[in-house]
């Protein structure tokens, strides 16, 4: 008998909102002079500072929350060879959402 | 390993990788160099690549730049141990003339700034450090005013458009979730035993911006470049390297990479994560190396 518990679904929407806490709740502390809120056309470099390690650890925390690992974020962080240079939160819901539905 | 042990973080464990000195070995011996009599070796670390350098050219003399004075440290000793003369450049660099023949002289200095006496060398040689540069416009006309021409600008380099194959990206990008993973774990061990948490601060490291927020060129970018620059391109190939659980720890506990990957955190305690968590990156993909493609290339400089 399979014994492990089914990782939890999401809608888009729902991807959406719970990205935006999590970035939200992880640049608390930041010292940004970013004004507005986190919006899914929020850049994660020019507007909240990211740093490579910063991506990994959002990457850490959206595995935790969707409680699903290797989801293989290197497809969205290295395109044609080399790392992106700027990420806008809204391509990362869509690309967790399609992630996830090839997951499911 | 766990948090209490030490890890030798300066480049001599990576320098020695059996990989890495094969793969530096085979770059040196596709390059023109025995008729060189003057080369100068940027971001030069421990002088692995230099050695191999003056081996090829057995009339040379050789200037080796670096930023990280330890490395200069570790230089000065490898080259005395091969028995050529060494000296420690301090004084103003376009003052610099050659001294005994088959010398090393050795500087504590930046690869972007280069007030050489114009064409003083017939090889500029840069190992595994160009992508790090983020003005490589500005290097490019430096290097091209200090050599001669029909003197060669050469170098090889592990991080440019399709260095790494699929399967290698994702096995390095599970390496940094678990060597940060590893950091959570001894912070918790830490705090358990009633010391201060691991303490990360954001924006503390000067290194983490060049090596992943440059762009990193295409072969046809750089043969573009370098043709704008003033040199004409003879080699320019990509050499695969396979990097196996010894040697990514090799690499991970060198201070360098390891303030890039995981910048903010104590470099030592960097440099034990990712030395520690290389095996656990490879499971992750199921292998036990991964294949990490460096380019050579060799340009001539064009008369004016």
């Amino acid at each position: 008998m399979n014994t492990e518990a089914t990782p939890p679904s999401f809608t888009r929407a729902e991807l959406e909102r719970d990205l935006l806490a999590i970035l939200t709740d992880m640049t608390a502390d930041w010292d940004l002079s970013f004004e507005g809120g986190i919006t899914p056309e929020t850049r994660l470099m020019a507007d909240l500072a990211f740093e490579s390690i910063d991506v990994v650890q959002l990457v850490v925390a959206i595995e935790a929350h969707v409680k699903r690992r290797h989801l293989h974020f290197e497809h969205l962080l290295m395109v044609d060879g080399r790392y992106v240079q700027e990420l806008q939160v809204r391509e990362i819901v869509d690309f967790l959402d399609k992630q996830l539905a090839q997951a499911a | 390993m766990t948090p209490t042990e030490t890890v030798d973080t300066t480049y001599r464990r990576f320098a020695e990788d059996p990989s890495y000195v094969e793969a530096n070995r085979a770059y040196v011996a596709r390059l023109p160099l025995a008729d060189k009599t003057h080369i100068l070796d940027l971001c030069c670390g421990t002088g692995a690549v230099g050695q191999l350098l003056l081996a090829a050219a057995p009339r040379a003399s050789l200037v080796g730049i670096d930023l990280d004075p330890v490395q200069i440290g570790l230089a000065v000793e490898n080259y005395t141990r091969l028995g050529y003369a060494v000296s420690r450049v301090e004084g103003p660099l376009q003052d610099f003339r050659f001294g005994a023949p088959r010398s090393a002289n050795l500087v504590v200095g930046s690869a972007t700034d280069l007030p050489f006496a114009p064409a003083s060398f017939d090889c500029v040689n840069i190992a595994n450090a160009i992508h790090l540069i983020g003005d490589k416009d500005g290097l490019l006309t430096s290097v091209a005013r200090v050599t001669r021409p029909g003197g060669c600008f050469v170098f090889s380099s592990g991080f440019y458009a399709g260095c790494w194959p699929a399967v290698t990206q994702q096995v390095y990008y599970e390496w940094l979730k678990e060597a940060t993973a590893w950091i959570a774990r001894a912070s918790a061990e830490r705090v358990a035993a009633g010391q201060p948490p691991i303490r990360r601060v954001r924006g503390k490291s000067q290194l983490a911006p060049v090596a992943y927020q440059n762009r990193w060129l295409t072969p046809d970018e750089w043969r573009q470049l370098l043709r704008e620059k003033g040199f004409d391109v003879t080699v320019l190939a990509e050499r695969p390297v396979m990097f196996d659980r010894d040697s990514l720890a090799s690499v991970g506990a060198y201070s360098g990479l390891a303030e890039a990957q995981l910048s903010g955190y104590p470099v030592e305690i960097a440099s034990q994560a990712l030395a520690s968590t290389a095996d656990l990156a490879l499971a992750s993909a199921g292998v036990t190396s991964v294949q990490h493609n460096w380019i050579e290339v060799c340009a001539l400089r064009r008369g004016d």
